[in-house]
């Protein structure tokens, strides 16, 4: 049960820090690395829930978490991509700028 | 009957609109490919009337469509009674000619293949609304009707007002449909199925009915008013007349706005044994109502598509009206009798009106005029449709509405008749107007300057079309037998003695406004005249008020709510970690953790 405890809580952690990081930074390369911060809260809740006492390991999760892991990356880069276009038309990464954007 | 014809009837439309683009490789197959399935699909149609004379019921097999053991089952099939196989003569007879007409009223016109791709859905799906046993699929072909006429009135989309319309046209049937859905829901929940025939019989077991059960026809007749377009919801159908005119001949004269008055058919014949005395009177009271006021508009209306649109809500109120006089399949047949009549006519009428669109480029009456000797056969068809319309005898609208008329008369309610023979009156002046000022009189200078002609393939279906007009009168004991129903109508010389003077007051009245210009045209420019001249131009200022309250108002709203979405991304975490630890303390307080 240590095990389970030890890695909610880490988790928790995690999302709480990844959460304070959005609220609280303008910086958009920041914010996507708070997101980032955000997924491997939950990926580590995954496969703290999925871990048992005896040891035995179930394939499942594990893949399910090594395959959210690849997806994370790819969110990061589809939103650094992104950074870039925004940075390259405003010269600048403050995120209040993306209210032009709306209607 | 042909063999399959419940289903090859509707089927063959709908498969042939998604061959549109294979036929659409030669030029020459993609006009003639619609027009010959057209006529197919109507030789379908009329095969099946012999069967349902002999009354061997068609043994239709049901197909198990969706099916979740215990939870819903649907079966879904054909059905070929009296009243779905002459709906489906109606659309597909009426339907081909259509087609055939447009081949020529839209020879000259870009996207084509669109063109014949809808008319084909259109044509199938009515087909399929009105031959099907359930009011699951009923509702599915209800939409992909109001689909193909969204698509249909803003066929020319280049024009921002047609797009208006078919926008308009859609979201105004679609107030109707949500409630016929809600009807349909409830029917399921409480029924346990979807088709008529187990409605019917569950019904009959219930006779108190449950209080809910007995909501369910109010609900069908609001569909039934968005779709047929009357009075609350008619704003729809005037605006639809920016499509092409063969679309506005198929919309009012063989689909659309008759889905409603087949419902209501419909749903008088499984609910006739219960008569529920509010769903008549409702039914009355609409009809009666949208009659005498939408026929006041077209009074004032200078668009010649438009009076043609307002007399047909006009036309399908009367429809409305006959149905709600009483329960019984006679109500039906008199009131299916004059949806024949109507549509025959009215395809007549909006064809005539067609080939003088067509050619002069504008459909202002007052740039018209003096027509008559440049489209002589037009005018023909167009004077006999015009008196069809305004029931004289012995067209076939003189005998649909006598037959309405008599049964007003025999229920004992003296409003209704005062309400028919003004209905009368107001047709028979906004139906001779048009004429007087499209082909009467003095042609105008645009008129001089316009060569009206008048091809082969648009004047044959006016022929056919007029050739009906006088035939199908004479059809109503036959009519009446194949609708089951004894016919014991003789004319009553009080009803025609009314009729009489309703004609003569609408026609003297047109005669001193019109050829003797006697009261004078500035007359009706000012004071009390003008004002009220000025309101039915207005429609009685139905749209005036729908656009403030439904267009400006909710958008109006719409902006007072967006100011609650700043878009500063902090904020909008701040709200959601705010939201998350409410939930938290929720759980944890109510202990569902």
């Amino acid at each position: 049960m240590m095990t389970l405890d030890v890695s909610l809580i880490g988790s928790f952690a995690l999302i709480a820090v990844g959460l304070f990081c959005l609220a609280t930074n303008r910086n958009m390369i920041m914010m996507v690395i708070g997101v980032e911060i955000m997924m491997n809260g939950s990926i580590l809740a995954l496969v703290g829930l999925a871990a048992s006492p005896t040891g035995l390991l179930d394939p499942l999760p594990q893949s399910l978490a090594i395959m959210a892991i690849a997806i994370g990356g790819s969110v990061a880069a589809v939103g650094l991509v992104m950074i870039t276009q925004v940075y390259r038309h405003y010269k600048t990464l403050d995120v209040r700028e993306l209210k032009k954007l709306r209607l | 009957m042909l063999p399959y014809s419940p289903i090859i009837v509707w089927l063959m439309p709908l498969v042939a609109a998604f061959l549109m683009p294979l036929a659409a490789l030669n030029r020459k197959v993609r006009d003639v490919f619609p027009v010959v399935v057209g006529f197919a699909s109507a030789v379908f149609a009329v095969s099946m009337i012999p069967d349902v004379l002999r009354g061997a019921p068609y043994a239709h097999p049901e197909i198990s469509w969706i099916r979740i053991p215990g939870i819903i089952e649907a079966r879904v099939g054909a059905l070929a009674d009296p009243l779905s196989v002459f709906m489906v003569t109606v659309v597909s007879c009426i339907g081909a000619l259509i087609l055939l007409y447009s081949m020529g009223y839209m020879a000259n016109e870009k996207g084509k293949t669109r063109y014949w791709f809808f008319m084909l859905l259109f044509i199938g799906s009515m087909s399929g609304l009105v031959i099907t046993d359930n009011f699951l699929t009923l509702y599915i072909f209800w939409e992909m009707v109001g689909l193909c006429s969204y698509a249909l009135i803003g066929f020319w989309y280049d024009r921002p007002e047609a797009r208006k319309a078919g926008m308009k046209a859609f979201l105004v049937t679609r107030v109707g449909d949500v409630f016929l859905l809600a009807g349909i829901i409830f029917i399921y929940l409480n029924v346990g199925s979807f088709s008529y025939s187990a409605v019917e019989s569950s019904l009959s077991i219930l006779k108190p009915l449950p209080a809910i059960l007995a909501t369910v026809p109010l609900l069908l007749l609001i569909g039934a008013i968005g779709k047929s377009a009357q009075l609350p919801l008619h704003v729809w159908l005037p605006d639809a007349m920016e499509g092409p005119t063969p679309v506005s001949a198929l919309i009012h004269a063989a689909t659309m706005v008759n889905a409603g008055v087949y419902l209501m058919a419909r749903t008088h014949l499984i609910y006739s044994a219960l008569s529920p005395g509010v769903w008549l009177n409702a039914l009355i009271w609409v009809g009666a109502i949208t009659a005498l006021l939408t026929a006041t508009m077209a009074l004032a209306s200078v668009d010649i598509k438009r009076v043609l649109a307002y007399s047909t809500i006009s036309q399908i109120g009367l429809m409305m009206l006959a149905l709600g006089l009483g329960a019984g399949s006679g109500f039906v047949f008199v009131s299916q009798f004059h949806l024949m009549s109507h549509a025959i006519f009215k395809a007549l009428l909006f064809l005539c009106v067609g080939v003088l669109v067509h050619s002069m480029g504008t459909r202002d009456m007052r740039q018209m005029g003096g027509l008559r000797k440049v489209a002589p056969i037009t005018f023909i068809a167009c004077v006999i449709g015009m008196l069809a319309l305004s029931g004289i005898p012995p067209l076939n609208g003189f005998w649909s509405k006598e037959f309405i008329f008599d049964a007003a008369m025999k229920t004992g309610n003296y409003l209704v008749p005062i309400f028919f023979v003004l209905t009368l009156a107001v047709t028979m002046a906004y139906s001779w107007r048009l004429v007087i000022l499209t082909f009467l009189g003095e042609k105008s200078d645009y008129a001089k300057n316009v060569h009206v002609h008048e091809p082969k393939v648009m004047i044959i279906p006016l022929i056919i079309l007029s050739a009906f007009t006088f035939v199908t009168g004479f059809w109503g004991p036959n009519f009446a037998k194949f609708m089951g129903v004894p016919l014991e109508f003789h004319v009553e010389p009080l009803t025609l003695m009314l009729s009489t003077v309703a004609f003569l007051a609408g026609g003297v009245s047109l005669y001193f406004v019109y050829v003797r210009r006697s009261p004078s045209p500035e007359y009706f420019g000012r004071g009390f005249a003008g004002s009220v001249q000025k309101l039915l131009a207005n429609g009685y200022y139905f749209d005036r008020v729908y656009n403030a309250i439904f267009v400006n108002g909710l958008t109006a709203g719409i902006q007072k709510f967006r100011k609650t979405h700043p878009g500063i991304l902090n904020y909008n975490i701040l709200l959601i970690i705010g939201g998350l630890s409410a939930l938290v303390i929720m759980f944890l307080l109510v202990g569902g953790l």
